[in-house]
């Protein structure tokens, strides 16, 4: 009894350490460093979920974790490809037992800086939205509290919750840590974004002429994709159907005005970030440029913005040139 | 939905709430055949512990198409001098991998890369060490006209297929016409490819309890559900093996298909890019496609480039923790220090890794080589 609680306290001593800070140190979390691209803010951090170190790294090991599934056998990064910005190369990503979803995974690129979460926007923060996949019947068909009673006493779990919220992993710990792993992943490293900060050969002449074409008037591609996150996050029809199976927004809102609108996505990474639209029905850039170019078909609710426009195939050539400089040269993940 | 109308939109949130990712489609579409043309249904027989296999909408399966796919599979006027077959490279006494370190195509070059298990291939989204296909109908279309490979072009390979009576009916009762085409060739070896599903080893046996495990074998799959290292490093270590991350036993794969960096080498001798090669991004170098673990004993050597023999190298590797680089993969924890597995538990490890042997899959007379198509 004695000796066992003898080894327990020297276990204790032990995990209580990190190698690289001694043994005599005690273990402290401390803010995470993030690096920010020029001109970009600080993404908003809640009042109750200070974005450390330790949390951020507790959410990026429960990101790759297929305990989170019911099943074991799929994780955030199965639909949120890392090589893929964070989305997915499926039209309609699948969920454990094969069971398809109806919409198309999006990036996960600057999510910090959404206010609304979902392309329909059915979420006011981030630390909520973490429940919907965890629990959603068709993606990980688990329960967050299950799991995390699971992971509990499971290392890295156990010693990085206690070090970054001061208590064992449950459902309140493990929403916040992978609400602040998500907050990290920030993008805005792309050629085109050396080239705006002066580096003149950072964009060849037809890049250039595609950016050119992108901000016009003509084709109004700025009218939603403005800012440093080429979007406005907020949510419009473009067009896409006459009829749309899934109601969007108006599934939050219940306001037919918002029929068939989802939130702008990033245009960050768009390169990688195939399929396209909220149902990814749309394989390449080419076929997303041809539907902008049309105006969109005339939904009532479609975007006053949606403009028709005509592209030489050298100005089609020019502008996806353009959307492809749109890929960060380094990951967008920051957690080491 | 009319109900939940009148009630506040607070509550309303709330049962949203975990639907609003995603829902079933309503309408699962179908591909419309031509008219009088009808092939039969093929049932995949799917194992009880995996899921359903995901099949596109454009390519149902057919038994028509799966026999047609079994034809080409094996059919070396797809090569540019009617030598090399698919299964030239991908033999089924091996679960369909290669056992030559990298594999030589039709004018004797050897490519670079260790030729995959074709396994369970229906669930994997991305193909290749370097996931550059997505899909298994686009994966198709490469080794054909891969010069180090069977170096023919799409239209040579039709023509010789259109030119040959048996091919004309054995497309018109798959797809019901007598005009082949490169697509309707890559659906047909998809079909085919679907059915090559192992799911019947020792272990799926044990876990249906129909056989026990020896006392080494279920250590074995232990270590793998542990984390690796030591406790004291303070990282969460076990003394596992941590295989489960990369290969999870669920859903019947040992493969959650993603591309990473086991630091398999240090940044300077990278030679051979991975999805970085494909991407042409930095932090995609020297990243390849998690392979399945099933029938890891009949796939050596080991991986992209087949520099291990045998599955004590392989676990040796992993027990060494992998060399640091750049873009090693976040569970690849142990660079410094390694496992520290000790000769027992790395014993067990193989052990276990060797009740994931499918005999039944690599005897089905479903995919040998049915002859020519006559």
């Amino acid at each position: 009894m004695i000796r066992g609680l003898h080894i327990g306290l020297l276990l204790l001593l032990l995990v209580g350490c990190r190698k690289d800070s001694g043994l005599d140190t005690p273990e402290q979390d401390r803010p995470f460093a993030l690096e920010l691209p020029p001109g970009f803010s600080m993404p908003p951090i809640p009042a109750d979920n200070p974005l450390t170190e330790a949390s951020v790294q507790l959410g990026k090991a429960l990101f790759f974790d297929t305990r989170l599934s019911r099943d074991n056998s799929i994780n955030c990064a199965s639909c949120h490809l890392p090589d893929r910005a964070f989305s997915d190369i499926t039209a309609l990503s699948v969920g454990i037992d094969g069971r398809t979803g109806f919409r198309n995974s999006p990036t996960l690129a600057n999510v910090g800086y959404h206010t609304r979460f979902f392309r329909d926007g059915g979420v006011p923060t981030l630390e909520q939205q973490v429940i919907a996949p965890i629990h959603d019947p068709v993606e990980m068909d688990h329960n967050i509290q299950v799991a995390a009673t699971n992971l509990r006493d499971v290392e890295p779990y156990r010693r990085l919750s206690m070090l970054a919220y001061g208590k064992p992993l449950d459902a309140w710990v493990l929403s916040r840590a992978l609400a602040n792993y998500q907050r990290t992943l920030i993008s805005g490293w792309s050629r085109w974004d050396r080239w705006m900060q002066g580096e003149a050969d950072a964009l060849n002449a037809s890049e250039v002429r595609g950016w050119q074409l992108f901000s016009s008037e003509a084709l109004n591609c700025m009218a939603c994709h403005g800012g440093n996150d080429f979007s406005d996050h907020d949510f419009h029809n473009v067009g896409q159907y006459l009829d749309y199976a899934d109601p969007g927004r108006e599934r939050i809102t219940l306001q037919s005005g918002d029929l068939g609108k989802f939130k702008t996505p990033t245009l960050r990474n768009i390169a990688l970030t195939a399929p396209y639209m909220h149902d990814g029905a749309m394989a390449t850039l080419d076929a997303v440029i041809d539907h902008f170019a049309t105006g969109g078909l005339a939904h009532p609710a479609r975007s006053p913005e949606m403009r028709t426009f005509v592209l030489s195939p050298q100005d089609k050539a020019d502008l996806i040139a353009f959307l492809n400089a749109l890929t960060d040269e380094r990951p967008l993940d920051q957690v080491r | 939905m009319k109900m939940l109308r009148n009630i506040p939109f607070a509550a309303l949130l709330v049962v949203l709430f975990a639907q609003v990712a995603c829902k079933p489609d309503p309408e699962g579409p179908e591909a419309p055949g031509p008219t009088g043309h009808n092939p039969t249904p093929y049932t995949l027989e799917i194992p009880p512990n995996f899921p359903p296999m995901p099949i596109p909408a454009d390519n149902p399966m057919t038994v028509e198409g799966v026999q047609l796919g079994r034809h080409l599979f094996y059919e070396k006027r797809l090569s540019g001098n009617n030598t090399m077959s698919c299964a030239t490279c991908h033999l089924q006494t091996h679960a369909f991998a290669d056992p030559a370190t990298t594999s030589v195509g039709i004018d004797g070059i050897a490519g670079t890369r260790n030729s995959m298990a074709l396994i369970n291939l229906g669930w994997e989204q991305r193909f290749f060490w370097d996931g550059r296909a997505i899909g298994l109908e686009e994966q198709i279309f490469f080794p054909v006209r891969d010069p180090i490979e069977m170096h023919e072009t799409w239209p040579n390979a039709v023509a010789k297929l259109q030119a040959d009576p048996a091919y004309v009916s054995l497309f018109g009762a798959a797809f019901g016409t007598t005009t082949i085409d490169s697509v309707l060739t890559s659906k047909a070896m998809a079909q085919f490819l679907r059915t090559l599903i192992s799911g019947n080893s020792k272990f799926d046996k044990w876990l249906r309890g129909e056989v026990a495990l020896t006392p080494e074998e279920q250590l074995g799959f232990q270590l793998t559900l542990l984390e690796g290292g030591d406790p004291a490093l303070g990282l969460g270590g076990q003394f596992g093996a941590d295989c489960f991350h990369c290969h999870p036993h669920g859903g019947g794969r040992f493969t959650d298909g993603i591309l990473r960096n086991n630091g398999l080498d240090f940044e300077a001798d990278w030679t051979d890019l991975g999805l970085g090669g494909v991407t042409g991004l930095p932090q995609d170098r020297a990243k390849f496609k998690t392979p399945t673990l099933r029938n890891v004993a009949l796939t050596a050597p080991y991986m992209h480039d087949g520099r291990f023999q045998t599955l004590e190298e392989v676990v040796e590797h992993y027990n060494s923790g992998g060399k640091a680089s750049s873009t090693v993969d976040p569970n690849m924890k142990y660079t410094q220090g390694g496992l520290q597995l000790t000769p027992e538990k790395k014993a067990q490890l193989v052990a276990f890794l060797n009740t994931l042997t499918d005999w039944d899959f690599v005897n089905d007379e479903r995919f040998t080589d049915p002859g020519s198509p006559n």
